[in-house]
């Protein structure tokens, strides 16, 4: 037997860390990530808007399905099943939809990499793609509506280097436009110098829209830099954080190397 | 003589979280010593499914071979070979069974359509490959189906051509009439990989859609492939075998715990705080550092028991995300962001030392229509994505798929409902922990 059960270990609540580093970036990471944290609204947007911003039907429309309610097909005989409780869109059998994000480069309060673990530390049931340049959710369609609301109307989305894109979503990488705005081929957005507000004029497809949906002013570029979880050399470099972060990371490649060579790394 | 002893004790508890066997030996959970999974990996070795009603369209029509194959010359109109099943199947065991009291099986499934044939064990024995169940039981129903309708000659190709497929121009059986659990050797990733062409829709039937135990019986064709591929040796042995025996088979309930605390309200996030709290709890993994920002570095006391915590974690995360959605897609998202949390987390190495995240990421991939197509429950391990992760990662496939309620295009029902038929009386199947777990005990490992 290993050394592990020998001697008893005092029992601790394990409290979720998420990041290290100690820069305003690393805060915000922790405070996104942050399960417990109730991210701050910041704009309102209306059920019939976000319904109509995703584009899969018509507001007021039946929720489509893929198959019958779980009551009328009944379960298999499955423990899991009976501790695990399905959410609401999976009970009514609804078909998975999506929303997909593409986050500019320039101090966008959020982006790939930390958006699929900020999905996978509060939502259930939801479904990430990994990519570098957009980052699709997909869920059963009443779920993904519900938690789409706080992923729009809260301190990670800024309109202007955020953006809702299920198609042609290029533009991430790409200096943004004489407003501040990030490029779009399909033009889904209009910003209005009038009232400096950003305005969905096209829904997520590209299609255009009875009326537009007002998403607010465009943050400042001071406040963005304020918000965005990731470090760039001029705003929060990451050598402020590079010393924590290079511990982690060695720390858990020495590990992989013991664990798959079975080995200590030779000394350098 | 040297033996290698490993000592490790683990308490195994069933899929509704019972304790079902205590003080189990890791060492007996390998395929060497457990007698539970080597007949599981006989029976499979042995089985192939003829689909007699595909071979009376092809015959009727001349649709030999799948799809742009019409050869009206060679189509028999009038034959009636699901009403004469009974009659073929009599021809069929004559030709298969060696002796009188071998353990040959040829039985009739679905009012005739299906014809499940298991070639005795000589027949296993001397066969260098897997190929055999279906070679042998192919060729006997050809032969029986040319004697039972006395087709002619320049015909009897046509009766080969609608069992076979396309074989040998193809290399495997392509638009035949053979279902195999096990795929073919000549499309196999690597050298050894041939438990790992069970496609996770035929292990979700042999479970009966049971998620825990699809998770135990992917875990069993893998462990086979680790003996077979050379890899269940020397210092791999213990991380393999405590990953099984933690990850597949409940050991001292830390997947099913973890499940039933997080069913209502879990994401895999909080599954992976449950889990690197239970690790510290128990002294597998300690703080190493502190950083000036307050991080903990935690390192592991055991590495490969962290390991097959780690392990057991993912599992559950996907059993409660891919649950509480009741879809099996998200698998492949789970397994990345899962370990992506964690190494950022605790900086501690993530399952199998970062190749369950590569997997992750190219899976996603594939079951997501970004580069080819792929379902979750066409997976198996000797795809070129899972091939990189030993163990691991198709447990965490086969529960998603049994945990879908219907959201895939080929779902286990529609593509192999058999095999769940013709298993039903194998206790081995039905209950893989509890056989695995007594199985271990009676092998007496430690008493050498």
């Amino acid at each position: 037997m290993s050394d592990v059960n020998k001697e008893p270990v005092e029992k601790v609540k394990y409290k979720p860390q998420l990041c290290p580093g100690r820069t305003l970036i690393a805060e915000n990471r922790r405070r996104y990530l942050n399960s417990d944290y109730k991210l701050k609204k910041i704009r309102s947007l209306s059920d019939e808007e976000i319904t109509k911003l995703l584009g899969f039907r018509a507001f007021g429309e039946a929720y489509k399905s893929i198959h019958p309610p779980l009551a009328e097909i009944g379960e298999p005989d499955c423990p899991i099943r009976k501790v695990v409780e399905p959410t609401p869109g999976a009970k009514a059998g609804d078909a998975i939809k999506f929303i997909q994000f593409t986050d500019s480069i320039y101090y966008a309060p959020i982006m790939s990499s930390i958006r699929g673990r900020m999905y996978h530390m509060r939502y259930r049931g939801c479904d990430v793609g990994a990519l570098s340049g957009r980052t699709p959710l997909e869920m059963r369609e009443r779920d993904l509506e519900g938690i789409v609301k706080e992923l729009l109307e809260t301190e990670i989305f800024d309109p202007a280097v955020n953006a809702v894109r299920a198609i042609t979503v290029h533009g991430h990488s790409l200096r943004l436009d004489e407003n501040g705005v990030m490029f779009d081929a399909k033009r889904r957005t209009l910003y209005s110098p009038k009232d400096n507000c950003i305005y969905y004029i096209k829904n997520q497809w590209g299609k255009v829209l009875d009326t537009p949906i007002n998403f607010g002013q465009k943050a400042s570029e001071e406040d963005l830099k304020k918000r965005t979880a990731a470090y760039r050399n001029d705003n929060v470099r990451f050598e402020e954080d590079e010393a924590e972060y290079l511990k982690v990371i060695f720390n858990m490649y020495e590990n992989r190397v013991k664990g798959g060579w079975g080995k200590d790394l030779p000394p350098q | 003589m040297l033996v290698n002893k490993n000592l490790d004790n683990v308490d195994i508890y069933s899929d509704c979280g019972k304790l079902v066997a205590e003080k189990v030996p890791v060492k007996g959970l390998s395929p060497l010593h457990n007698q539970a999974i080597a007949k599981m990996l006989y029976e499979i070795r042995r089985t192939v499914v003829i689909n007699l009603e595909k071979v009376e369209r092809s015959l009727r029509t001349g649709e030999l071979g799948g799809e742009f194959c019409k050869m009206p010359h060679y189509a028999i109109p009038n034959i009636t070979v699901v009403e004469r099943s009974e009659k073929i199947k009599d021809r069929v065991e004559s030709f298969v069974r060696t002796r009188r009291d071998d353990d040959t099986r040829v039985e009739l499934f679905d009012k005739g359509k299906r014809l499940l044939i298991q070639v005795p064990k000589n027949v296993v024995d001397v066969s260098a490959d897997f190929a055999v169940a279906a070679l042998l039981g192919g060729s006997a129903t050809v032969q029986a189906l040319v004697d039972e309708f006395d087709i002619s000659p320049l015909n009897a190709q046509a009766c080969s051509t609608a069992i076979f497929g396309r074989y040998p121009s193809t290399i495997d059986l392509k638009g035949g009439a053979i279902s195999s659990p096990l795929g073919v050797p000549l499309r196999l990733e690597h050298l050894g990989y041939g438990w790992r062409t069970v496609s996770s829709n035929v292990v979700v039937s042999l479970a009966n859609r049971n998620a825990m135990k699809s998770a135990a019986l992917s875990g069993c064709f893998e462990l086979g492939y680790l003996v077979n591929a050379g890899n269940l040796v020397g210092r791999y042995e213990r991380l393999y075998l405590l990953g099984f025996a933690y990850e597949c088979l409940n050991a001292n309930n830390i997947v099913y715990d973890t499940v039933l605390k997080m069913g209502k309200d879990g994401t895999t996030g909080k599954v992976l705080c449950e889990v690197l709290e239970k690790a510290l709890n128990e002294g597998v993994i300690r703080v190493k550092e502190t950083l000036p920002s307050g991080f903990k570095v935690f390192a592991p006391v055991d590495l490969e028991l962290w390991n097959a915590y780690a392990a057991s974690g993912m599992l559950a995360a996907t059993m409660v995300n891919c649950g509480a959605a009741r879809c099996a897609h998200s698998v492949s998202s789970i397994i990345i962001n899962y370990n992506e949390l964690l190494s950022n987390e605790s900086a501690l190495p993530d399952v199998e030392f970062g190749r369950a995240a590569g997997t992750g990421l190219l899976l996603d991939f594939l079951t997501h229509a970004l580069y080819g197509g792929g379902e979750v429950g066409l997976m198996s391990g000797n795809h070129p994505n899972l091939k990189t992760t030993k163990l691991f990662a198709m447990p965490c496939v086969c529960a998603a798929t049994a945990l879908d309620a219907g959201t895939l295009t080929y779902p286990p029902e529609k593509m192999t409902a058999i095999f769940s038929q013709i298993f039903k009386n194998v206790k081995e199947f039905q209950d893989p922990i509890k056989c695995i777990a007594e199985s271990a005990l009676s092998a007496q490992i430690g008493d050498e």
